[in-house]
């Protein structure tokens, strides 16, 4: 019975939503609340993931664990910006501006720091992976494209060579077809194996 | 393969079996050509003469008249043993059996016969085979007991480091010769020896040059030692007339007395044999016979106790041996003398070497004495009972060797070390951080404005322009605070050309960052500052009903900042992520087909956004730097982008390079091993 409710629950969800988009748009309501739920479970579960971090920190520190200071930063910012978005409000400017400057160079120097991972890997893969067709394949891409996103190419104003560059700029549709495709299918079988109660979404 | 042996020829010359059309000895390859058969045709004669051999050989036994050579007439069926007889005998009363041998002896070269030399040739062949596999089986047998006196002999030594712990200040090699003959003249002798060197703290583990200086020592002490009391013992009265003074001559004993000792038990010490053969033995065998010839009588009296004693203990150790290895007694000692005649010949050649060493000049010191420095390379210098056999003299250097190695530190094989590649992630990561800094201290290089844009961003201009003045358009801002610059960069002349265009733009964020993020848009444009940015929950999925059912939208209560999506003419999708846009496209712009969607989105995600450009349910996206008119924003530092990207593929093509490197160095060493 552990199992079974939630695989009645998510099998009965399913139909509902596909029968509201078949029978569309008098399942529009239906559809609507359905959706709403969703929604509101997503933001209960955000609460409850918000909660389970503090309390978790809290602990660390309580319990002077090691690496407890970060836990301090991370509860003494986190209660911060709540008391100061819960006095000033969410779309106060002060306080927007307040959180955008401290947000935005954090996650901007970690891309950078992702750039020069993905640096070190592309120097390394070949030593790590050695020669094989995803890796040559790979190197040889990344080449051509570092090459035209310098821009040289391009600023040449040849029209063999335009062709070529556009020739070469379409080729990655061909592999986001397939990647779409691939998608859609994985989404789809996903979607029967929900329906029909194979997939163990009651797991333990 | 199935004949019979019976029908096989013997070799004349060897004796072996070979096949009967055989006309050479498989195995010694002599001509057979006299015993050649043809198949099929009986050869009557040779077969008789094969077959009549046994008979004529039981007739000239049982012959009476062979047997009697004194009778008269001789018996016509008679076989005369005797040639002479036989030519005695007139032709024509020759048996007939007797004139096909004679026959045949004057065919043949070999008057004997080929099958009687065949046979006689495999009983000697197998007469040697025998005598050969009994000969090493002996050899063997008596290998394998001496190489097991020699491992128990061995393993006896190795027990006594641990009583030699015991008992201080005694040096090991001298506790070894006095538990294997314990003699208490020698240990007097010995005790006194290993004093002066290390009296005070004896090493706990002995080397071969401590040894070697202990030894040198100890003998120089026992030539002392052995050499003062002779002028006493030059007198046999004198010698015979002290009985108070046993301990003179016992010091002079166990000189000549070591070698009995040494016989079974000096083989227990390890390399002494070979690397320092122990020139006090050397010098009383070879002292032996000088004092015979001087003092027949007295060294027939010290000489002969001794040859007992060392009797007795051979006679000890071979019954050791025996009983332990079940061999019979006689054996082993028949083995002994059989080494006896080297041992006596080994000493003679060295006398005259030895005699003015020892006998002539026996004041000098035994330090200056060449015999004891020099090694001796003969074994004729060494007792006999100290000789070595060859195998063993190779495992006894093979020991030395591994002894004199043990505790060195010796240079093994080993693993190649690899970089670490610190150095050369540092220097990459150098590199990069001046390249970028040089870049970014020069100044902003503005991107060429004839840089030409991408087609999906031309589309979306002229889908811009198509605007008309009151056009609702609905921006969504789902982007993160990371990719915030470069898609601020592509949307800001966007929207501020909306607003020329006096468009009515309205702003909603799908994610909690979105609203400091839209403000931030909005100040790099002309748009006014109190611009209202809506937070969307649930993203798309919050629309899905109301684009599905127009009339949901309108209804009171509607949580949803979107009231009518109907209403809009465009929707811009301002996005990093693909996923986002595509659920967009795919859950709600199938609902409104009056609905145009453009994105704004990272060069990433954009190869996953052409399909849908293609098909036409985007009506134009832009990406990239090249899409945004960057030449027109100041901020934007195109040498730096550049320089990245410079960088970067020289990352790649070094980690190519590098591995091809690797690849030939493993190929160089692969076709070198």
């Amino acid at each position: 019975m552990k199992r079974l409710l939630p695989l009645i629950v998510g099998v009965l969800s399913g139909l509902v939503v596909l029968a509201a988009m078949f029978f569309a748009p008098q399942g529009g309501n239906i559809l609507g609340v359905v959706l709403n739920w969703v929604i509101v479970v997503a933001a209960v579960a955000l609460l409850v993931a918000i909660a389970s971090l503090a309390i978790t920190h809290i602990r660390f520190i309580a319990k002077g664990k090691k690496g407890f200071l970060l836990s301090l930063v991370l509860v003494v910012s986190f209660f911060a910006t709540l008391v100061f978005g819960l006095l000033r409000g969410v779309e106060d400017p002060v306080f927007l501006k307040w959180v955008g400057a401290i947000v935005r160079p954090i996650e901007t120097a970690l891309l950078g720091l992702v750039a020069l991972v993905m640096m070190s890997a592309a120097m390394k893969i070949f030593r790590e992976r050695g020669w094989s067709a995803l890796t040559v394949s790979f190197g040889i891409s990344a080449i051509i494209f570092l090459i035209l996103g310098l821009g040289f190419l391009q600023n040449l104003n040849l029209p063999i060579l335009n062709e070529v560059i556009g020739f070469v700029e379409v080729l990655p549709m061909i592999g986001a077809r397939g990647l779409l495709i691939g998608i859609g299918i994985g989404l789809l079988m996903m979607a029967f194996r929900v329906l029909f109660g194979m997939e163990g979404s009651g797991n333990d | 393969m199935t004949e019979d042996h019976s029908e096989l020829n013997l070799c004349p010359n060897c004796g072996k079996e070979n096949l009967p059309m055989a006309t050479r000895c498989v195995h010694c390859g002599s001509e057979m050509e006299s015993l050649f058969t043809i198949f099929g045709q009986p050869q009557v004669p040779e077969e008789e003469g094969e077959d009549s051999l046994p008979d004529i050989i039981e007739e000239i036994r049982t012959d009476p008249a062979l047997q009697v050579p004194a009778e008269p007439e001789p018996n016509p069926e008679a076989q005369p043993s005797d040639q002479a007889e036989e030519q005695t005998l007139p032709g024509d009363q020759l048996p007939n059996w007797l004139a096909k041998v004679r026959e045949r002896a004057t065919e043949e070269e070999d008057a004997i016969g080929g099958l009687v030399s065949g046979t006689i040739a495999m009983d000697a062949v197998r007469g040697e085979e025998g005598s050969a596999g009994v000969e090493g089986e002996f050899n063997a047998w008596i290998n394998r007991i001496r190489e097991k006196s020699e491992q128990e002999n061995s393993a006896r030594v190795r027990q006594l480091p641990s009583e030699s712990e015991s008992s201080d200040e005694v040096p090991e090699w001298l506790q070894r010769i006095r538990a294997l003959s314990p003699r208490p003249e020698e240990e007097i002798t010995h005790e006194v020896k290993t004093t002066p060197a290390y009296a005070d703290d004896l090493p706990k583990e002995w080397t071969d040059e401590a040894l070697l200086e202990l030894r040198r020592q100890a003998l120089a002490e026992a030539h002392e030692q052995e050499t003062e009391p002779l002028p006493d013992t030059g007198s046999s009265t004198e010698a015979e007339e002290l009985p108070a003074e046993p301990v003179e001559e016992g010091t002079g004993e166990p000189a000549q007395q070591e070698p009995r000792f040494s016989e079974t038990e000096f083989h227990n010490i390890p390399n002494d044999e070979e690397e320092y053969p122990e020139p006090a033995p050397v010098t009383d065998l070879n002292l032996q016979p000088s004092q015979e010839e001087e003092f027949p009588a007295d060294d027939a009296d010290e000489q002969e106790p001794e040859t007992d004693d060392a009797k007795e203990a051979e006679k000890e150790f071979i019954q050791d041996i025996s009983q332990q290895e079940s061999i019979p007694k006689d054996v082993l000692l028949e083995e002994e003398p059989a080494r006896e005649p080297e041992a006596h010949e080994m000493p003679e050649p060295q006398e005259p070497e030895s005699l003015p060493a020892e006998a002539v000049s026996p004041g000098e010191e035994p330090e200056e004495e060449p015999g004891e420095e020099e090694q001796p390379t003969e074994s004729a210098a060494v007792p006999p009972d100290l000789l070595l056999l060859r195998d063993q003299q190779d495992r006894a250097s093979l020991l030395a060797s591994l002894i004199e190695e043990e505790g060195r530190v010796t240079a093994g094989k080993q693993a190649a070390r690899k970089p670490s590649g610190r150095e050369g992630r540092l220097a990459v990561a150098l590199l990069l951080i001046i390249g970028l800094i040089v870049s970014m201290l020069i100044g902003p290089a503005s991107m060429p404005t004839d840089t030409p844009r991408s087609l999906p961003a031309l589309a979306l201009d002229e889908q811009i322009k198509t605007l008309a003045e009151g056009d609702r358009v609905l921006v969504v801002l789902d982007y993160q605070a990371a990719t915030s610059r470069e898609l601020e960069a592509l949307a800001a002349p966007l929207l501020e050309q909306f607003h020329s265009q006096d468009v009515h733009l309205e702003f909603f964020t799908t994610q909690p960052s979105g609203l400091f993020l839209a403000q931030s848009l909005i100040a790099q444009t002309d748009l006014p500052e109190d611009t209202k940015v809506d937070y969307l929950p649930g993203s798309y999925l919050s629309l899905i009903s109301s684009a599905v059912d127009p009339t949901i939208s309108d209804g009171v209560g509607n949580p949803n900042p979107v009231k009518d999506l109907h209403t809009f003419k465009l929707v811009l999708l301002v996005s990093d992520s693909s996923d986002a846009i595509r659920g967009w496209l795919e859950q709600i712009a199938p609902w409104i087909e009056t609905l145009n969607f453009a994105a704004v989105t990272t060069q990433m995600e954009a190869p996953v956004l052409i399909p849908y450009f293609d098909s036409g349910q985007l009506v134009g996206y832009a990406a990239g730097i090249a899409d945004g008119n960057l030449s027109l924003q100041t901020a934007f530092n195109y040498r730096a982008f550049r320089v990245g990207l410079l960088l970067m593929l020289v990352m790649l093509l070094l980690g190519m390079i590098s591995k091809g490197e690797a690849d030939a160095i493993r190929r160089e060493e692969e076709s070198s091993e």
